[in-house]
């Protein structure tokens, strides 16, 4: 603020200049001004009674109970023992434990930018290692001729093809049930060949397969 | 505050990272320099030092609570009182403010014998400084605050217009409404008792 200060600059500035609490160069430019103004003299001499009836407690206020402090205390112990007793639920336990591990590897002393970087690499490595343990579909898998390896079911064959939904699993666990199993496949158009038990009767098999909603193509091999 | 020392501010400072600490020597200490402050605050803002009571205590939890988080961007000083204003109002939203009436405050002092002795003319300080008191509650609350948080609390016009949250000019305009409603509400008597207080 200039030393030359205006009036209505001065007015303005005038209850702060009375409680002391303005800068010194702008309290020197107003007590300039009001050394030479008899209107804001007078002003001044207005706020000081302001100040004193203002600043001082009148004796029809209630008085601050110095006790308060105690209760505030005594407050802050409750809320303490209420957060001990608390229960903590997985979630605030798995976010408490990944914070202490966080902190025990240096993570908040890390800049952002490492951060981001290695999120991303551990986004990228979760999203692939999610990829390879997704269950593979049917269509995937090559059943090699088990004959000469493993003793085969040596009851009547069905040729059948999968939906191309139908996992390995959920198609062996099938299989199983029905006392059968690939022998051979897929062929380029698709085909597996499943070998039935000795004592399973073939279209029972072949019903059942189809009701499952596993195959598309169910026929019998002609041995 | 502007006009605080730099002791003050050291010795907030020191307080606060005590607290922060969870030192509850410091939390005395900090209460003993605030807490009175606060309450008055309070109680000059809602009028009923029950509420005023349960606000300083709140704005000190919540000391207790952030002292860590403090920056120290603003003083202290601000930093709680902006905190209690927020409480009050929060408490008093909705209500209708406790505000004493000039005229019957003129009535009890005319009826007092010490002023009904000198004349309606020669209001004493004491007396005038009870009105002025009274008129001051008879303030719209914006410009009550600008008043407090000035007269009372000593903040400059950059830290009232951190605690209330507006330009450092409107904190201006409302300090020059203040003190034309405050001479409208005194009237005549107020003339002459301002004249008193200039012989002072």
């Amino acid at each position: 603020m200039s030393s030359d200060m205006t009036h209505s600059e001065a007015i303005d500035l005038l209850a702060w200049y009375v409680t002391d609490s303005l800068d010194r160069e702008e309290s020197a430019a107003v007590a300039r001004h009001v050394e030479s103004c008899e209107t804001c003299r007078q002003e001044v001499r207005e706020l000081k009674l302001v100040h004193q009836s203002v600043a001082e407690v009148g004796v029809e206020e209630p008085a601050y109970r110095p006790a308060l402090v105690d209760e505030a205390l005594a407050r802050i112990d409750q809320l303490a023992g209420e957060r001990k007793r608390q229960p903590r639920g997985p979630v605030v336990a798995l976010t408490a434990a990944v914070r202490a591990l966080g902190h025990a590897i240096g993570w908040d002393a890390t800049p952002v930018f490492a951060r981001v970087a290695l999120v991303a690499q551990l986004a990228l490595l979760i999203a692939i290692g999610s990829i390879a343990m997704r269950e593979r579909p049917i269509g995937h898998e090559y059943v090699k001729t088990l004959s000469g390896q493993t003793a085969a079911p040596t009851g009547a064959r069905l040729s059948v093809a999968f939906r191309d939904s139908a996992t390995f699993a959920q198609v062996q666990t099938l299989l199983g049930e029905l006392d059968s199993q690939i022998v051979a496949g897929p062929t380029a158009l698709g085909l597996y060949t499943i070998a039935i038990g000795p004592r399973t009767n073939v279209d029972q098999v072949a019903r059942q397969l189809q009701a499952s909603g596993l195959a598309t193509f169910v026929a019998p091999v002609a041995r | 505050m502007k006009g605080e020392d730099a002791s003050a501010a050291e010795r907030d400072g020191q307080l606060i990272a005590g607290i922060a600490a969870g030192d509850r020597r410091a939390f005395r200490t900090f209460f003993d320099v605030y807490g009175p402050r606060i309450f008055r605050y309070a109680v000059r803002t809602m009028g009923d030092a029950g509420k005023a009571e349960e606000v300083t205590n709140d704005v000190m939890l919540e000391v207790w609570k952030n002292a860590s988080r403090f920056e120290q961007r603003s003083s202290v000083s601000t930093w709680v009182i902006g905190i209690a204003r927020h409480k009050s109002l929060n408490a008093i939203r909705g209500k209708q403010l406790v505000t004493v009436d000039i005229a019957d405050v003129a009535e009890q002092i005319t009826d007092d014998g010490a002023a009904a002795e000198s004349g309606e003319a020669e209001l004493d300080q004491a007396e005038m400084r009870l009105m002025l008191r009274a008129a001051v509650a008879k303030l719209s609350p914006e410009h009550r605050d600008v008043v407090e948080l000035t007269f009372f609390h000593g903040h400059s016009y950059e830290e009232i217009a951190e605690i209330v949250g507006c330009p450092e000019n409107t904190v201006k305009t409302r300090m020059f409404h203040a003190k034309r409603q405050l001479k409208a509400l005194l009237g005549e008597r107020a003339a002459r008792a301002f004249n008193i207080g200039a012989v002072a």
